[in-house]
């Protein structure tokens, strides 16, 4: 094929950062997840289980080391998908989002089908037509919609169904039966399934329940079953016979099961089993109930079981399996039949690993799995995939704990870099325990057969696992050059993480209770001395319970915790943080804005004292709120005026300044990080004349148009627009059309250069812009005698009296597909900055800034001043190397996020990437300037001024010999 | 009847010629031996600004379904392989009337399509073998090459003849020069000494 053009293309690219093999895993570590489990199913052939997750992942995970088998992102916004297996044809089959997919279990996709729209869907087995027995026939419900499909190829058995009375709330299938009905009310629908599956027009019966229900309720063998709406009793509902005999029956649960206390009913959970339902009640116990005559009846009660399992058969036996504990060190395994409830099997496991692994997160199951299998002697044994309430997911099989996965980092929201104590007594790590000189010396001779290429591939191992023992990456101090930093991470399951980022080890955790889960992390205080341990926020802004609290970052602990009386509805940073003797303390405002017309917001300052009310009212530059109005395309700006001083709680009142409509959606956004470090204010040209960047920090980039997913006119008349705004005045200073283009658009604005990227409809490839801002003030000129001399020559820039922009503009195609645009960040601002582009494939792409250039000229011969400044000759497409991927040879699947920090080297970044899984490295945008690598090869250091030694001396005494020879002549 | 049979036939012909299934785009992903399809993904960014995913099965096969009209886009991906974008003009039928590579309209695909990787994705830099000329360029071979020079060469440089004379004339006249005075001080006992 002529691909050729590609590769040349490919070849053109140069890695900026690129690392060798053998340097993988020295400076980045990658962890891979897969999310919070929230269903399970054994392999019916490998020792393998199968699990879908709330991050809409689905996959399989090996049973003896619990490493990944396989995995598949369902959809890129996270939430559990719904999930059936079906035996008959080997399928897992998964409805995500608008999406119903069957795959194979060892991870290829066998079909996959556009569902109508966007929501819930329930898929069930069902059983197919008598003549085609072998194929499961797979009924997926969604909004009132009912589709009967082939689970083997995804074909249609029967005509699709449109069943209003099924857009309810909850939908159940029991068998044979579809049961719908919105919680909190009595109408309960019915259609029988096999009129679907025999293409029939379905009869719905409506059924009235006795009282209330809520959304707690199963389907199974043994009918219906559902919680009331206040939790009191326990509705079942006989199904089958002739069509007209359904009718509910509802007991009280304290006459059912007395020891079970009566609370919400959103506490408890229903299992169906092929006798009756298991009824769980929180940690309250779980009742095994058998169903005969429509009247469910207990058959045991177990008053310490915290998880119950879903029907597993074990042997000749109907099971489900119950969790008890953790009691004290043990946590035990029940076997329960469903027909009798009894006992069939139980088995206790140490709890002391589990805690160690969670963090001290609880150990309250929230899902757990039971699978059977054969041991050795013929007899049955069972294995369990229990699922704790933080994310811990454990395999317990024989009494061991054979693996746990700590899947709570697969949730992160937020994170922040935090500096590591100065000395090691705050954080006790285990640190990389001291190697001897032979060791060292080992190492350094490997390092140079690697370098010459002289090695065999156990010694580039053994050189891999020596560089881990000898690296003080993983010491839980700080190091001179800042390039051990602690990584805090919130999750989204409640928890706040600490990080080594030398290897992504825990060094500790803070877990919160669901009613208290933070939502924000911010930057709190920070200390010149380096004896104080820095402090961070947490913020919870849903009432009620809304809170802010201090943590101390070294040990996780509590400083102090505030409640908070108002609303929030965003945080924005004051940029002047407020020096307090030798603290450094971050200001916010909180704005509690509601989107009703005219609604002005209410801003609160954090922290509330006079010292910050005083920095804001003095701040030199106070900030300018903007959003997007009620209507769409609308902006608006708020002004922020600080109450007069030592008013007390006066506070700031903030003032609608300025509202500007712009035509179609509004795409993207972008504005300056108003900390972003500039070297700079000036761009010196080869010619030695100069340019002044425009470097307004109340810049705000917007991008309308075509709203995404919207069909095109006929005309194909559709544009991005660009517009520089104000955010102080809300004028637009600039704007630049791309007629026949639309979004996703994704925008970076760093210092006075703009990124984004668009998509051009006629060739349907994906477009970088990029924009350059020169102040072209006419007249402007620099003096060095001024610049060090007369401090009055500087000219302030105002918002008010703008000032003339010049903007200097190039597109290029682009073969990445961005979601995401983030800029690397240097201590002074010195290195040459690289953007990151976050790629739909789940990777981070570094675009050194020359790439997007908008100068580079259009010729291939270039001039001397042309080299000088650094430009390559323009190319209609940006190059594409894989050498560039800041992620190396990983895929952070479900990639969500990622975070910059700067070092103390100025060569040198970290970078964080979180999704599902946590990718770490450093970045070097112009490569190692200003440090030897980690890896220097001191070996061959030494052997060449050792052979230089040797060669002299030998060198010297043959010398004097042949002098001597000669004088003797 | 003849002719309504002949109707008949042109129909079926039709119906043979148009047999591709509206909204449905088919392909298959080849790979190299050694890597497989665990990674492998196939994104369409469709006209409308949306994205749909699918993966391969075991085989590499794929299919997406509900393809609107208009000019998409096809993103293959797996992260050991390069591949290049796919141009796609789905007609107002919903059939595929022309691939394409996105770089170059030119080079028109076959449909189903056929998608093969342009090369192999190498995210490290690979280290070169040993090579002794590589070695002599680096700091330590020039070091090590410098100061042989400077040992071996050096002493061995031959010094321009008549200058080495001038040198020597220089060394024996101020050799003499300096005998002289010494004579000259010390009185008149070396020089009988050099007539014997």
């Amino acid at each position: 094929m002529h691909f050729q053009t590609l590769i040349i293309l490919a070849v053109f690219a140069l890695g900026a950062a690129a690392r060798f093999e053998d340097q993988a895993g020295a400076y980045d570590w990658y962890k891979q997840h897969i999310g919070i489990v929230s269903s399970a199913q054994f392999h019916p052939s490998k020792p393998r289980v199968c699990v879908t997750t709330e991050q809409s992942v689905v996959g399989c995970l090996n049973l003896r080391d619990g490493s990944v088998a396989w995995r598949k992102q369902l959809q890129s916004a996270g939430a559990a998908p719904s999930v059936v297996y079906v035996g008959s044809a080997a399928a897992l089959l998964t409805a995500s989002g608008d999406y119903l997919r069957a795959f194979d279990l060892e991870g290829g996709l066998k079909w996959q089908r556009k569902l109508p729209v966007q929501a819930a869907t329930v898929v069930a087995e069902v059983q197919g037509k008598e003549s085609e027995k072998s194929n499961g026939a797979i009924l997926a419900v969604q909004a009132g919609a009912v589709q009967v499909l082939d689970a083997a190829d995804a074909s249609q058995l029967s005509r699709p169904h449109q069943l209003k009375g099924l857009a309810r709330d909850v939908v159940v299938v029991a068998t044979g039966y579809l049961v719908a009905y919105n919680a909190g009310s009595k109408s309960v629908l019915l259609v029988s399934t096999s009129r679907f599956v025999a293409g029939d027009s379905a009869a719905e019966v409506v059924v009235e329940a006795p009282q209330d229900l809520s959304g707690v309720a199963a389907g199974g063998p043994a009918g219906f079953a559902a919680l009331s709406a206040d939790g009191s009793a326990l509705c079942a509902l006989r199904l089958g016979g002739a069509g007209g005999d359904a009718a509910f029956s509802c007991q009280r649960l304290d006459a059912l099961v007395p020891e079970l206390s009566a609370g919400p009913a959103a506490g408890h959970k229903l299992i169906p089993t092929s006798a009756g339902f298991v009824l769980q009640g929180g940690d309250a116990g779980a009742a095994v109930l058998a169903v005969s005559d429509g009247q469910p009846k207990l058959l045991r009660f177990y008053a310490a079981a915290t998880g119950a399992s879903a029907e597993a058969s074990v042997g000749n036996n109907a099971a489900v399996g119950l969790v008890e504990g953790p009691a004290g060190d043990k946590l035990r395994l029940l076997v329960v039949s469903a027909a009798s409830g009894e006992v069939l099997q139980e088995e206790d496991f140490p709890a002391a690993a589990l805690r160690r692994a969670a963090h001290g997160a609880s150990l309250q199951p929230r899902m757990v799995a039971l699978g059977a299998f054969r041991k050795k002697d013929k007899s049955w044994g069972v294995r369990a995939l229990v699922v704790f309430r933080g994310g811990l997911t454990a395999l317990l099989q024989q009494g061991v704990v054979v693996w746990s996965r700590d899947e709570s980092l697969a949730t992160i929201r937020q994170t922040l870099f935090v500096d590591l104590p100065a000395n090691g007594t705050a954080l006790k790590g285990d640190a990389a325990a001291k190697a001897d000189m032979n060791t060292r010396i080992r190492y350094q001779v490997l390092g140079a057969k690697v370098q010459l290429k002289l090695n065999t591939p156990a010694e580039a191992a053994e050189l891999l696992e020596l560089r881990g023992l000898l690296s003080d990456k993983n010491t839980p101090t700080r190091d001179v050059n800042g390039f051990r930093k602690l990584l805090l991470a919130l999750t989204g399951t409640g928890s706040l993480v600490a990080l080594h980022n030398g290897d992504g080890r825990v060094m500790w955790s803070r877990t919160f209770a669901a009613d208290t889960m933070p939502t924000r992390l911010l930057q709190w205080r920070s200390y010149h001395d380096i004896t104080h341990a820095p402090e961070v926020l947490l913020l919870r802004e849903a009432h009620p319970g809304a809170y802010v609290a201090a943590i101390n970052a070294h040990t996780g602990e509590e400083l102090w915790q505030q409640p908070l009386t108002h609303g929030v509805s965003r945080v924005v940073s004051v940029p002047a943080p407020l020096i307090e003797g030798s603290a450094v303390q971050s200001v916010y405002l909180l704005v509690d804005h509601s989107p009703a017309p005219g609604a002005v917001p209410a801003v609160n300052l954090l922290p509330d004292s006079a010292a910050s009310q005083a920095h804001f009212a003095s701040s030199q530059r106070s900030p300018y709120l903007f959003w997007e109005g009620v209507q769409p395309g609308t902006l608006q700006g708020f002004s922020l005026e600080a109450g007069p001083a030592g008013a007390g709680d006066a506070g700031i009142t903030a003032r609608l300044a300025w509202q500007v409509a712009l035509p179609d959606t509004v795409l993207a956004f972008a504005t300056r990080d108003p900390t972003e470090p500039i070297q700079s204010s000036v761009k010196v040209l080869s010619d030695r004349t100069i340019k002044y960047k425009y470097l307004n920090p109340n810049l705000l980039f917007v991008a309308t148009g075509l709203a995404n997913g919207a069909a095109l006119d006929g005309d194909d008349s559709t544009a991005v627009i660009a517009h520089l705004v104000d955010t102080v005045t809300g004028r637009v200073l600039y704007s630049q059309s791309h007629p026949g283009a639309r979004g996703p658009v994704t925008a970076v604005l760093s210092e006075n250069l703009v990124l984004y990227h668009f998509r051009d409809v006629e060739s349907g490839r994906f477009v970088a812009c990029s924009m350059e801002l020169y102040d072209a003030t006419p007249g402007r000129d620099f003096s060095v005698l001024d610049y060090l001399f007369n401090p009055n020559s500087t000219q302030p820039v105002s918002s008010l009296t703008p000032t003339p922009i010049e903007v200097v503009s190039q597109s290029y195609f682009s073969r990445i597909v961005p979601t995401g645009l983030a800029v690397t960040r240097t201590e002074q601002g010195i290195t040459a900055k690289q953007m990151l582009v976050i790629t739909n494939t789940d990777q981070v792409y570094a675009l050194d800034r020359r790439w997007v250039d908008p100068r580079r000229p259009k010729k291939q011969k270039l001039t001397q001043d042309e080299m000088e400044d650094g430009l390559t000759p323009y190319q209609d497409t940006l190059p594409f190397s894989p050498l560039s991927f800041a992620t190396l040879d990983k895929q952070v699947l479900g990639l969500s996020g990622l975070a910059v920090e700067p070092t103390r080297l100025e060569s040198t970044c970290l970078l964080f990437v979180h999704g599902v899984d946590l990718f770490y490295t450093r970045l070097a945008p112009a490569k190692g300037f200003d440090s030897l690598e980690d890896d220097f090869n001191y070996a061959l250091l030494v052997a060449a001024l050792v052979a230089l030694s040797v060669g002299a001396v030998v060198m010297n005494y043959m010398t004097k010999q042949a002098q001597l020879a000669w004088k003797w002549k | 009847m003849n002719a309504f049979c002949s109707v008949l036939v042109l129909l079926g012909l039709i119906g043979l010629a148009s047999s591709q299934e509206s909204g449905v785009v088919r392909g298959r992903v080849l790979i190299p031996a050694n890597v497989n399809h665990s990674t492998t993904t196939i994104i369409l960014h469709t006209s409308t600004g949306e994205e749909m995913r699918t993966y391969v099965n075991g085989e590499g096969a794929f299919a997406f379904h509900d393809v609107p009209s208009g000019v998409h886009l096809l993103q293959p991906f797996n992260l050991h392989l390069v591949y290049p974008e796919v141009r796609l003009e789905v007609n107002r039928k919903g059939v595929v009337s022309r691939a394409a590579l996105s770089h170059n309209r030119n080079m028109v695909l076959n449909i189903p399509l056929s998608l093969r990787p342009a090369m192999e994705a190498a995210y490290y830099e690979k280290r070169k073998p040993f090579d002794a000329w590589s070695f002599i360029k680096s700091p330590y071979g020039l070091m090590i090459a410098f100061s042989l020079f400077a040992i071996v060469v050096f002493p061995r440089l031959k010094m321009d003849p008549e200058e080495y004379k001038e040198m020597q004339a220089v060394m024996g006249t101020g050799g003499a020069a300096a005998a002289g005075g010494a004579g000259a001080v010390g009185g008149g006992q070396q020089a009988p000494r050099l007539r014997q």
